[in-house]
């Protein structure tokens, strides 16, 4: 039988070593607290960022004063809407006779009049052009109606030879049976027209016609029309820019007790100037109005900065502190590179690999004769594919490499403001600056150094139309 | 100075004013208060002030490390969420410690019924392991408490470390309170043989009277 003191003992003993222990949770454990009484709000460095663009965007619609409806197509005036019905009654008004076509088809307008040319000649039926195969070789909606309006033009036939009085029937005719008609262009399609034929033809039976091409109303169908189709654009890009970094420090109250008390700050003891870097990627852009559109791509950065230090003879030790919020981890590593002038002076590079997937919008903001003013921003999650980079220890005294401490994953924003010229096939070229800011630090978060990269740039880019 | 740097030196600067506001002034009232207000500053000062030791608790409690992290999660979601109830009577962390208690309890219940059978022979086999690690005899300790079954183990923990009647355990845990008791003597009796066995506690000696009873 066991006496009683020796069962106070033994629950004296589980309730001390009980009370005695301390375990640590992991971070996981605060997370999820956090995110169940706030939400998930892990990432201020992105709402910033979200915030800042958000506010250049409306600076630079302020500036430039947009249209109130900067993000739909516009209707057509009350003149352009009084001139329309007088244009397509004398576009159409051939030979004396009045054709009618389907207003809202702007293709079989247009072609009504090579129809009839052909069914003049050949005494076949009149038909209708399937024009679909026209469009499809001009790539833009203003291209389209002169080509169109050409095709009229460059058949050459003579005023006299057209009799639209024989067409009495109206049948589809596909562009393969038109150009096969030996009275239109014959043995010859209608693109092996010649520019210079164009030239010298006369505007021939159709005068109202060749001038319709400036109709706003035939302009502002083929453009919506066109509009339908290309909303797909790719585009390939590099950036030439400068890489810098803002340098900042967070420590806890108990790393500041720990670290030495001196005058020697972050600033006066580290040289650093920026060194040139590149991006260059491939984005695809959808475009959801006349004015608006969301792209996202793949890019490879490479950024770099210069790092002014000194080669000591001898090795010597460096500590990094790690602020852990409620305890302090120190690590003691070796370096030979100082800041502090006692030995031959050094240059060395903090260069960084990256692949990222820029995630962002464009807003075109003014429209010129071949032009667009457009800004832009992105969000651009990045994968550190490789990385040299060296930590400044914790008495700012020396350099030393600790890739464990570096972190893989990061998120950077960029902002841009370009001209976009128009050129020929859909093809469009941008050039103007960016700036390219790293939200998250280059370490982890536990190193009290904030370093976050900012490169200023000059993207330039060609886009296709899809 | 770039617009950047200028942001990154004001928001660095206003958090260190203040978390050094917070840690160096703040008495537990305003903690309780700024917890109330639902001040992030505030709780994750009280969750770093107090979690350490009740993830001990939990852990003893627990079946694993992750079982002992979840529950003190789950604790401190009580906490955050109720401590507007904490009425300033007794000590603030033997309020948070009840309310971990409780959570741990309420895990266990949804995974185990504390009158069934206990799996005796597994914690046999357990007690002939000699692999706890030896680090500290706190940590010794606990761990021979974790390989008791887990009605045992929730027994002895509630009775001998956190100090409940086994009137209140037996209503904490669904069970009558004489099971509670016997479960008590079986867990404390395991637990002696266990510590005897590394070293930690000396083996009982009889009574003089005892001796004498006996010659």
């Amino acid at each position: 039988m066991m006496n009683k003191q020796y069962h106070d003992e033994l629950e004296g003993l589980l309730s001390e070593s009980a009370d005695d222990l301390r375990m640590y949770p992991s971070d996981r454990v605060w997370r999820n607290i956090n995110k169940e009484l706030h939400g998930d709000k892990q990432w201020p460095a992105l709402n910033f960022g979200a915030v800042f663009t958000g506010a250049l965007v409306l600076a630079a619609l302020l500036f430039f004063q947009p249209d109130k409806d900067l993000f739909t197509i516009k209707p057509l005036t009350a003149a352009q809407q009084k001139t329309a019905p007088a244009a397509r009654a004398a576009a159409f008004k051939v030979a004396g006779r009045q054709i009618e076509p389907a207003y809202e088809n702007t293709h079989q307008a247009i072609i009504h009049a090579p129809h009839a040319m052909a069914t003049s000649d050949n005494s076949e039926p009149a038909s209708l052009v399937d024009t679909s195969n026209l469009m499809d070789a001009n790539t833009t909606a203003a291209a389209s109606t002169v080509e169109s309006a050409n095709v009229i033009n460059q058949t050459g036939i003579p005023q006299s030879d057209v009799a639209l009085t024989t067409a009495e029937e109206w049948q589809p005719l596909s562009l393969s049976t038109l150009t096969a008609g030996e009275s239109i262009v014959t043995g010859s399609s209608i693109n092996s027209i010649s520019p210079k034929e164009e030239r010298n033809e006369t505007p021939g039976i159709f005068p109202e016609l060749t001038t319709a091409q400036n109709s706003p109303v035939l302009a502002a169908a083929l453009q919506k029309m066109a509009a339908k189709k290309g909303r797909w654009s790719v585009q390939y890009y590099a950036t030439p820019s400068f890489s810098y970094r803002l340098l900042s420090e967070e420590k806890s109250q108990l790393a500041n007790m720990l670290t030495p008390a001196t005058s020697i700050t972050l600033g006066s003891m580290v040289q650093h100037r920026p060194k040139t870097g590149v991006e260059a990627g491939v984005s695809f852009a959808y475009r959801i109005t006349e004015n608006l559109k969301v792209k996202v791509g793949l890019q490879a950065n490479y950024r770099r900065y210069a790092i002014e230090a000194y080669n000591t003879t001898t090795r010597q030790p460096a500590v990094l502190m790690m602020d852990q919020g409620q305890r302090v981890d120190t690590l003691m590593m070796m370096t030979d590179v100082s800041t502090v002038a006692t030995g031959m002076p050094i240059e060395m590079s903090n260069q960084l690999m990256q692949l990222s997937a820029p995630i962002g919008f464009e807003l075109s903001m003014a429209d010129f004769k071949n032009a667009r003013f457009v800004v832009a921003a992105s969000i651009q999650p990045t994968y550190n594919i490789g990385q040299q980079s060296w930590l400044i220890s914790a008495d700012y005294r020396n350099y030393v490499k600790q890739p464990s401490l570096l972190r893989k994953w990061n998120i950077n924003t960029g902002i841009e403001a370009f001209m976009q010229f128009n050129g020929k096939k859909g093809i469009s070229w941008q050039v103007g600056p960016q700036i390219r800011y790293q939200l998250l630090p280059g370490a982890v978060r536990s190193y009290p150094v904030r370093e976050h990269l900012i490169d200023y740039g000059v993207k330039i880019g060609v886009s296709k139309t899809l | 100075m770039c617009f950047f740097a200028v942001l990154q030196q004001i928001r660095a600067k206003n958090v260190y004013i203040s978390v050094v506001d917070q840690q160096l002034h703040m008495t537990e009232e305003l903690l309780i208060a700024g917890c109330i207000d639902n001040n992030p500053l505030a709780q994750r000062e009280l969750y770093n002030r107090y979690s350490p030791k009740m993830l001990a608790v939990c852990y003893r409690f627990a079946h694993s490390r992750e079982d002992a992290e979840d529950m003190l999660q789950e604790g401190f979601i009580k906490i955050f969420s109720q401590i507007h109830t904490f009425q300033f009577k007794g000590a603030f962390e033997g309020w948070i410690r009840r309310i971990v208690v409780h959570t741990c309890i309420n895990v266990l219940k949804r995974n185990k019924k504390f009158n069934d059978a206990l799996d005796i022979d597994h914690a046999m086999e357990a007690q002939s392991r000699d692999n706890i690690p030896s680090i500290l005899q706190a940590k010794q300790v606990v761990e021979c408490i974790r390989i008791l079954p887990t009605g045992y183990r929730t027994v002895l923990n509630l009775y001998a470390i956190e100090g409940f009647s086994h009137k209140e355990i037996g209503e904490m845990l669904d069970i009558g309170e004489s099971t509670s008791r016997s479960q008590y003597t079986r867990a404390k009796a395991m637990l002696e043989q266990m510590l005897v066995k590394r070293n930690i506690l000396d083996k009982p000696t009889l009574q003089p009277d005892a001796i004498i009873a006996f010659s």
